[in-house]
């Protein structure tokens, strides 16, 4: 059993988002930080949309009162195990009475915890196909709030407990100087032309005003043509949409399905954890890209996640070498490179029988036991 | 597709390098409408790999999708495909959702201001409102919340100056040219004018919402509070369907 001793400033339980449901007004939800989330899933062998906790800003106190593997990942809040630091980004073995807390915020203001086999409750139901808690609605998580004292949960049944400690390699920082690249659009048509050169040279300000909503930002304000407003339609995690007092807005997880501002511009995939790390008085600039680049970095980042699914499903290591051949192989038995695609599900053989595996590939790489 | 308008639709836009937004035209009407939820509907069945949610609304559907499985250009060229075959989809039924709705002060502070912003009498009001089947154009705000269309001018009033800080779930209200009901109680700037006892969103029901975007709504006036209660005690028990007629 997990206790929460004390709940921290906001905890919420959260998985990768509730989908399907934007259509009658649902917001997705889901952890802020996805990409830490799904990290803090796969450090401790869980499947990376499995819920684990948001925690924000002062991080929740918590008993374990059995054995088992914690991670904890995103925004340094400064987790301590029985009063001694642990690393972010890496799973930690926990024993029977150990007591996870959090010194305080040092870097981003989202923690994500993880824990081998899952934390479920009988206050915790799944809701539209979703554990994410969405508190203005009151529902999904832990009965639809931010945990309180005295709340427990039970562990899942454990798989294959991770015998050795892992790292997720190269992960995010997060500073008080943020650059959010992103693309432009869909309303770009309707801001001024000096507008673009305010938004990408300017500096703008987190403000107090920032939530799970979204982002609200202080600075130089941008022009709209002619008015804000334009018919309500479609929102996404991380567009920009700037009211008529100029100052944008960055959309986040629990904003509303449908939005009747223009939106100058969309944070690219790869920074949406940059984003979910932002802290009020952090600073951020914006840069604008191609879509090629975004791709691409979004590509880079899944590759992170890669090495920690593959260890998941092999025996040792699977690491992607930089020769360039046009079959790879993995333990010597060819598998098949469709076309240029960048990932694909290869089946690999050895001695533990056949497993299916995701590879990604960029350009021509093949793979190969390391 | 061309349009009597004389543009061409679909026309694509980025809402980021996951999400692709798609217009099939300019402004608020049932024409526009329609063609956002055939294709919606098309790409539904089209089961194309890599579309993970579509979210109609007046005159766009948002097609969110993984971009790491389906390249943008390839979903382009689907959804352009599917608009030619699927561009004449002819008149179907509508669904018309009856609401049973309580008007008057009790439950709907506004209405004598609305009487007096419109020069018109409350049953003229009451009559009016509840005289149209209103067409959903779409669902979103909050959930469960239904954009409607079709509001009479005569109705036409301005938003309360400044906003309500709770509205209670199940109010009825306009502002400008349009009307609505508040799934769930929240902030709100409309002029209420009466309440309905039946749920427009409950998370734990397999379908949550009453409504979906296309359905047609009509308000049914209730007369008296014994009625109202009533049909709230089904409501809470778990046993109303609310009614529904095809025209």
């Amino acid at each position: 059993m997990i206790v929460v001793e004390q709940p921290g400033t906001f905890t919420t339980v959260q998985d990768t988002g509730r989908k399907l449901f934007q259509c009658v007004g649902v917001p997705e939800s889901g952890a802020v930080d996805k990409f830490s989330l799904r990290c803090a899933n796969l450090l401790v062998g869980n499947s990376e949309d499995d819920p684990a906790l948001e925690a924000t800003l002062f991080g929740p106190r918590m008993r374990f009162d059995t054995d088992t593997v914690i991670s904890v990942t995103g925004g340094d809040l400064g987790p301590l195990i029985d009063g001694r630091p642990v690393e972010n980004w890496q799973s930690i073995p926990v024993s029977s009475g150990s007591i996870l807390s959090f010194g305080g915020p040092r870097a981003g203001i989202r923690s994500y915890i993880g824990v081998a086999g899952g934390m479920f409750s009988e206050s915790m139901d799944m809701v539209m196909g979703s554990y994410s808690t969405y508190v203005p609605g009151s529902f999904g998580g832990f009965n639809g709030r931010p945990l309180l004292q005295g709340d427990t949960f039970f562990l899942g049944q454990q798989g294959d407990k991770p015998s050795e400690i892992k790292i997720l390699n190269n992960p995010p920082t997060f500073s008080d100087n943020v650059r959010l690249r992103v693309l432009l659009g869909p309303q770009e048509e309707l801001f001024s032309d000096d507008s673009f050169r305010i938004f990408t040279d300017s500096e703008y300000t987190v403000s107090m005003n920032s939530d799970r909503m979204g982002i609200r930002l202080e600075g130089a304000p941008l022009r709209h043509r002619s008015g804000a407003d334009v018919v309500s339609d479609g929102t996404a995690f991380g567009a920009i949409q700037v009211p008529g007092d100029g100052l944008p807005i960055i959309l986040s997880a629990d904003r509303g399905t449908t939005g009747g501002y223009a939106k100058i511009a969309t944070v690219i995939s790869a920074d949406h954890s940059l984003m979910g790390q932002l802290v009020p008085g952090n600073k951020i600039r914006f840069d604008i890209v191609t879509m090629l680049e975004a791709l691409k970095a979004l590509e880079r980042q899944e590759f992170l996640l890669d090495s920690l699914r593959l260890e998941k499903r092999m025996p040792g290591f699977i690491s992607v070498s930089d020769y360039s051949v046009s079959v790879a192989t993995v333990d010597g038995n060819p598998v098949a490179i469709p076309g240029a695609e960048s990932s694909y599900v290869a089946t690999v053989k050895s001695e533990y029988g056949e497993e299916e595996v995701e590879v990604h590939i960029k350009g021509s790489q093949s793979i190969s036991k390391g | 597709m061309s349009a009597e308008d004389g543009m061409h639709w679909p026309q694509f836009t980025n809402l980021g390098d996951s999400a692709l937004m798609v217009k099939m035209g300019e402004g608020i009407t049932p024409d526009i409408n329609d063609r956002v939820r055939n294709l919606t509907f098309s790409i539904q069945e089209g089961d194309i790999p890599g579309v993970l949610e579509i979210v109609p609304t007046y005159g766009s559907l948002t097609v969110h999708y993984n971009p790491m499985v389906l390249p943008q250009d390839v979903l382009k060229e689907n959804i352009t495909l599917l608009c030619e075959v699927h561009s004449d989809k002819g008149e179907c039924k509508r669904k018309v959702v009856l609401l049973p709705t309580l008007y008057g002060p009790e439950v709907g502070p506004d209405l004598s201001s609305v009487c007096e912003l419109t020069n018109l009498g409350c049953s003229d009001v009451i009559q009016i409102h509840s005289g149209t089947d209103y067409r959903v154009y779409a669902l979103g705000f909050s959930p469960g919340f239904p954009y409607l269309g079709g509001l009479d001018e005569k109705l036409y009033c301005p938003r309360l100056k400044s906003p309500r800080i709770e509205v209670p779930a199940g109010s009825v209200a306009i502002a400008e040219n349009q009307t609505g009901v508040y799934p769930v109680a929240s902030p709100g700037g409309w002029r209420i004018i009466g309440r309905t006892p039946v749920q427009l969103f409950d998370p734990y029901k397999e379908s949550p919402t009453l409504l979906n975007a296309g359905d047609y709504l009509r308000f049914v006036p209730i007369y008296s509070k014994e009625e109202y209660e009533e049909i709230n005690q089904t409501v809470l028990a778990g046993n109303y369907a609310a009614e529904v007629s095809w025209v």
